[in-house]
């Protein structure tokens, strides 16, 4: 391996400093890293995934199975990494994977040596089967095995990177920037279509950027990329792989923006996730070469043909001095004229017995000697390829004579190419066998959105390349509803041969017993052997998709790139039948490997999911309450005063709030504006209680069940007016409950003239609770709060510091309480205007869990008892349903597993001793075995100021009728058994003479 | 009466974020005042219309234009319900078949701005916003960050985005990340 002195889409005068195992590389601007290790001398790159066999550069591009590297350190480290992908870029470090201690000394090597022991399904068998309807076996083994597999390690670490997500649209997206893709995006975009085209390469070109430098291609591309890039209507990304075909007409592409930098620069992200939603596509995604099947095809030195011409002409490196090129095929002859050219003594050993003159011309003109009926039978060496045995063959492969040994240090493999339609399959499903090139195509239908152009679509020239393009460009242009002039095709140019005329069916070399010389890889990634898929078909793995997961053939980055082909042809042998007849599995997103932080962009973090906030939120912070999440919400959940924790300060504020008064910002409450003439018919089908009678300045409360007659919800409601109501819902239920009331008013009761609006933002809402709240709100407003002016149930507006409000006696707490609302931008004013007045009336702010202890004390139900499992009857809600009409789940509640008598019900539960009861925790009788689910649960729990012991809700079978026993309460999780008695949950002034007052 | 205080106060802290060399988007804030919805059912035009009139305007508008006369901007959100920005109190056009609601602190406008809002807008909406497609008069109905709001396009390159004002600050912060690589210019709050 060498870098020539010239030549090469290279930039000489821009070394780069880049390292592989600490061993400073010789890369140049305009590299990959595996061209850097290549001219490095570097051909011992990883270790394979299961026999931890020595792998080089196969490849020089997405297809790669074996130069798979660890990337970057810190946060930006990244497994996995295709060398033969990664632009080289000054600081570019890089290191061996999935080898221990070093990659020249393996220890997993050994797998290699056990080989026979660790075939196609040899976990299954191996560690599942030795002891009959026991898994310990496997449990103890799992540990070890998942510790051995996979290749590359993540970091832990932080990505310190951006990611960013971005929407497209276009008339045209046309996928490849080779030879087709430049041609169908020039009529696309001459007709006045806006195109789209991507690249993943950081050039355009394609299979041209593999021609010696000064070609005719070279000047076709750059001819026609300047009139591209003087379109406005058309987009040229190049660094951009497109990955996935969705529904929908939506394909997602990744921009890798900051991948060839050691870092992002001046706030750019490191890579953009496009979302295109395009009326065409031209799939111009080009072919992947077949590699050919032989003893030892996966030992560095072997290289896929076109690959090493890619590293001669795109990077100056010729890959080996003695090359052998193995081909069936008549792509390969280009590659033998170039490496011979270059310097390289090469020996092009071909398959077939018969190859056109012209074609052996091609290499023998450039120095090459052209071996003819010949195959590779097995390539030699321990840690790079240093000798080729090659013996005649028959049309099937099979050695027909005596070997003979090649000193080499490079065989250059080409058994055809393979198009690369896996988006296509994406969407479409299986492609097609097309008998000509030997591989599958998209099959032809002029409506399909996607339409392949040029060697995807098994082209056989470059003219044909070019004009199918062209074509292509048009038709999608057409259809998408442009009429404008393409203009004449570009001239074409020469190129060399591709590889459908002559092509032999034969892709494995064989001894003259039928059998491979040494190991031979189908799937070079997951070390898929030959005799792997034989042994499959023994065992009776007949469909292709269960040979694929049985061998794991086709997995990880390959996706079936190289392995398809050639594992489908063993398969077809195998059977005696066709290749179609035998089928091809269906391509999945992603085409390469994705990061997840692409997929991620922006929503981790503080923007995981949105945050809702309080009018009134950042008061709360500025006075050091501890805020807690509820739902999407950001609530005060305490305030604690010097030294205290939870515990202590939730304690101190509920007893306060029943000695004293405190306030609480209940701005969460879902409010919904409900209006319309028969705005009182409609509360009346969406809650179980009658609404008809409710006069205007009067609230009520209501239950709300779902159609399957379990409680949904409840909340008050307050009659504003005539037409007007005014809705509140639980915190947690509010888009739940307006997505119901919206949906059954466009479809059930679309004969009801009522509009519901959410108004949760228009309102602030404060709930001022204590037996000095009406002294307080007296004080601080103009309204009379007396007793008999605002009875329970009732509102009244006032104006507090100069805000119109609106008071609504009711109570959450069991104490006298009200609640304000205020337009929401003034919220804040409200509440420090009452926290001012407070001031006299010994006023404490008080958080959700203080809230929370409050209305357990009262035995309210809330969310932990609202929990989609529970019926009215099951909470001791029942009184409130009406039998006078119907009403969303009136039906449904009536089941008789909803009616069972042992069915648990809302019970209170005073623990006995020091500990509280934790939520979910059991409830068993207070002897007997503890098993099972037990006789019930507990809700709620907290310690309770008012009665000074630990108290908690819960549902208990036949909970009416044990008052006064006493049971276990389990905590399972934590290990812990405590006892309690079981009283009614309404444990505070269960007459509600204090919230009456 | 005091001010009304805008959800994005701790927000707009006015300087230059991002590309250090860029100025691709200027992110404000503007007081929507007075914002009033009306709907109806049945021949919802015939009694919505003599409210458009007393306000200058003639029609009902259609779902993608918005209508704008002096201060007032009317958005038609839905067939039967309107959003009127800008206008006196409607609470006396209410009517049996005429549903009035006063909305004036439910949404907050975030004002975008540059010549890369366009490209910011594409980050973290679903809906084309190309010139051709969104052009100024424009608005659609859409979600950002999961978040329902009304985005106008204001101007060649400017949209005011009507966010409800409890999300609001979470909304900011997506438009302010998003907008980095751009180059950010936070204006001064209005």
């Amino acid at each position: 391996m060498k870098r020539l002195a010239t030549g090469g889409r290279i930039d000489r005068s821009k070394p780069l400093t880049v390292s592989f195992d600490g061993k400073s590389l010789p890369a140049l601007q305009g590299d990959t890293l595996s061209a850097a290790m290549l001219a490095g001398g570097v051909s011992l790159v990883a270790r394979s995934f299961k026999y931890h066999r020595p792998r080089g550069v196969f490849s020089a591009g997405v297809e790669e199975p074996g130069a798979m590297v660890h990337l970057r350190d810190g946060g930006r480290h990244e497994p996995n990494a295709r060398a033969t992908v990664i632009e080289a870029f000054d600081g570019l470090v890089s290191s061996s994977q999935n080898a221990w201690p070093n990659l020249n000394f393996d220890v997993g090597a050994v797998n290699n040596w056990a080989s026979p022991f660790l075939s196609a399904g040899f976990y299954y068998k191996t560690f599942i089967g030795p002891f009959k309807h026991s898994t310990k076996f496997w449990m103890m083994c799992e540990t070890f095995i998942r510790r051995a597999a996979g290749m590359g390690r993540a970091t832990h670490q932080t990505d310190p990177d951006t990611y960013e997500k971005r929407n497209a649209f276009f008339d045209v997206l046309v996928i490849g920037g080779g030879v087709a893709g430049l041609s169908a995006t020039l009529s696309a975009g001459r007709m006045g279509a806006q195109v789209m085209l991507v690249e993943q390469d950081f050039d355009l070109g394609g299979a041209v950027l593999s021609d010696p430098v000064g070609s005719e291609s070279e000047s076709w591309v750059s001819v026609v990329r300047d009139e591209l890039l003087a379109m406005e209507n058309v987009r040229l990304l190049t660094r951009t792989t497109a990955i996935g075909a969705y529904d929908g007409d939506t394909y997602a592409l990744v921009e890798r923006v900051s991948d060839h930098l050691k870092a992002p620069q001046n706030h750019q992200v490191r890579q953009r996730y496009w979302l295109v939603h395009a009326k065409r596509v031209i799939m111009a995604t080009g072919a992947i070469e077949r590699p050919l099947v032989f003893g030892g095809n996966d030992k560095p030195g072997v290289m896929l043909a076109g690959a090493a011409r890619s590293y001669l002409n795109r990077h100056a490196i010729l890959a080996g001095q003695n090359v052998v090129v193995a081909t069936n095929n008549n792509s390969a002859y280009e590659v033998a004229a170039d490496l011979s050219q270059a310097g390289a003594s090469v020996q092009l050993v071909d398959m077939r017995v018969s190859v056109a003159d012209s074609t052996q011309a091609i290499a023998r003109a450039a120095g090459a000697t052209v071996v003819l009926g010949h195959g590779v039978l097995e390539a030699k060496g321990v840690k790079a390829v240093n000798r080729a045995i090659i013996a005649p063959v028959d049309v099937s492969g099979r050695a027909i004579g005596p070997a003979k040994t090649l000193k080499t240090d490079l065989i250059a493999i080409s058994g055809g190419w393979a198009p690369a339609v896996h988006l296509w399959s994406q969407r479409f499903g299986k492609p097609v066998h097309d008998k000509a090139s030997a591989g599958f195509v998209a099959p032809d239908n002029p409506d399909c959105p996607i339409q392949a152009a040029g060697t995807t679509a098994a082209a056989a020239s470059l003219d044909e390349v070019l004009t199918q393009g062209f074509n292509q460009g048009v038709a999608a242009a057409q259809a998408a509803g442009f009429t404008g002039d393409a203009g004449e095709i570009p001239v074409t140019f020469d190129t060399g041969p591709f590889w459908q005329a002559g092509l032999s069916p034969a892709w494995a070399t064989f001894n003259a017993k039928g059998k491979c010389q040494g190991k031979a890889f189908v799937d070079f990634q997951h070390d898929v052997k030959i005799n792997d898929i034989d042994q499959a078909h023994l065992e009776g793995y007949v469909s292709v998709e269960h040979l694929k997961r049985y061998t794991t053939l086709g997995m990880a980055t390959d996706q079936g790139k190289l392995a398809n082909i050639n594992a489908l042809s063993r398969m077809a042998e195998l059977r005696g039948l066709e290749i179609p007849e035998v089928g091809t599995t269906t391509f999945r997103p992603p085409f390469t490997p994705t990061s997840i932080g692409s997929i991620v962009g922006h929503e981790h973090g503080r923007h995981f999911r949105p945050t809702r906030l309080s009018p009134i939120h950042h008061w709360h912070v500025e006075n050091g309450a501890k805020m807690t999440e509820a739902g999407a919400w950001m609530r005060p959940w305490y305030y604690p005063e010097t030294g205290e924790d939870l515990r202590a300060a939730y304690v101190r504020e509920a007893a306060h709030v029943r000695g004293h008064v405190g306030m609480v910002d209940v701005s969460t409450l879902g409010k919904i504006a409900v209006q319309g003439p028969d705005a009182a018919e409609f509360l009346n089908r969406m809650y179980v209680n009658g609404w008809k009678t409710l006069a205007v300045g009067r609230l009520r409360y209501g239950v709300m069940l779902r159609e399957d007659g379990f409680v949904m919800d409840d909340g008050a409601t307050a009659r504003l007016g005539e037409h007007d109501y005014f809705m509140s819902t639980t915190t947690v239920n509010a888009a739940k409950v307006l997505a119901l009331a919206e949906h059954l008013l466009q479809t059930a009761w679309k004969d009801l003239r009522v509009h519901v609006t959410t108004v949760t933002d228009q309102w602030a809402a404060i709930a001022v609770a204590g037996p000095k709240s009406r002294a307080l709100l007296s004080a601080v407003s103009d309204a009379d709060l007396s007793r008999e002016a605002l009875p329970s149930n009732h509102f009244t507006k006032a104006s507090i510091g100069s805000v119109e409000v609106r008071i609504h006696r009711m109570s959450y707490s069991g104490e006298l309480a009200y609640e304000v609302y205020t337009p929401s931008g003034f919220g804040r004013h409200v509440w420090e205007t009452i926290h001012a007045a407070g001031k006299a009336h010994n006023l404490r702010p008080y958080g959700t869990e203080s809230m929370g202890a409050l209305r357990i004390e009262k035995g309210h139900v809330a969310g932990p008892e609202l929990e989609g499992r529970t019926t009215m009857k099951d909470l001791g809600l029942e009184g409130f349903a009406s039998s006078k009409k119907p009403f969303v789940g009136s039906v449904l509640r009536k089941r008789p597993v909803l009616e069972d008598p042992e069915r648990p019900i809302l019970v209170g539960l005073e623990i006995e001793g020091e500990k509280g009861a934790k939520p979910g925790s059991l409830l068993f009788p207070a002897d007997g075995e503890a098993k099972g689910h037990g006789d019930g649960w507990v809700s709620s729990t907290t310690w309770s100021p008012a009665l000074g012991c630990n108290i908690a809700m819960g549902l208990l079978k036949n909970g009416k009728s044990r008052k006064g026993e006493t049971i276990r309460v389990i905590n399972f999780v934590g290990g812990e058994t405590l006892t309690a008695k079981v009283v009614s949950h309404h444990f505070f002034d269960p007459k509600g003479e204090r919230q009456n007052a | 009466m005091p001010e009304p205080l805008s959800p994005l106060t701790n927000k707009t802290v006015a300087g230059h974020f991002g590309a250090g060399d860029a100025h691709g988007v200027t992110l404000g804030t503007r007081r929507v005042s007075s914002l009033w919805q009306i709907a109806g059912w049945g021949d919802f035009e015939a009694v919505a219309k003599p409210v458009l009139t007393s306000l200058g305007l003639s029609g009902l508008g259609c779902f993608r234009h918005a209508q704008q006369l002096g201060a007032v901007t009317v958005w038609r959100i839905a067939p039967d319900k309107i959003l009127l920005e800008g206008v006196r109190d409607l609470a006396a056009a209410a009517s049996e078949e005429l549903m009035v609601l006063d909305l004036g602190h439910t949404r907050t406008a975030i004002t975008v701005e540059g010549s890369a809002s366009r490209d910011l807008l594409a980050q973290v909406i679903a809906i084309d916003t190309a010139p051709a497609a969104f052009g100024p008069g424009e608005f659609l109905q859409t979600g950002i960050h999961h978040v329902g709001v009304l985005i106008h396009c204001t101007g060649p390159d400017r949209f005011d985005i009507l966010v409800p004002c409890t999300w609001a600050e979470t909304i900011w912060e997506v438009l302010f990340d998003n907008a980095l690589p751009h180059g950010l210019t936070i204006e001064e709050a209005a």
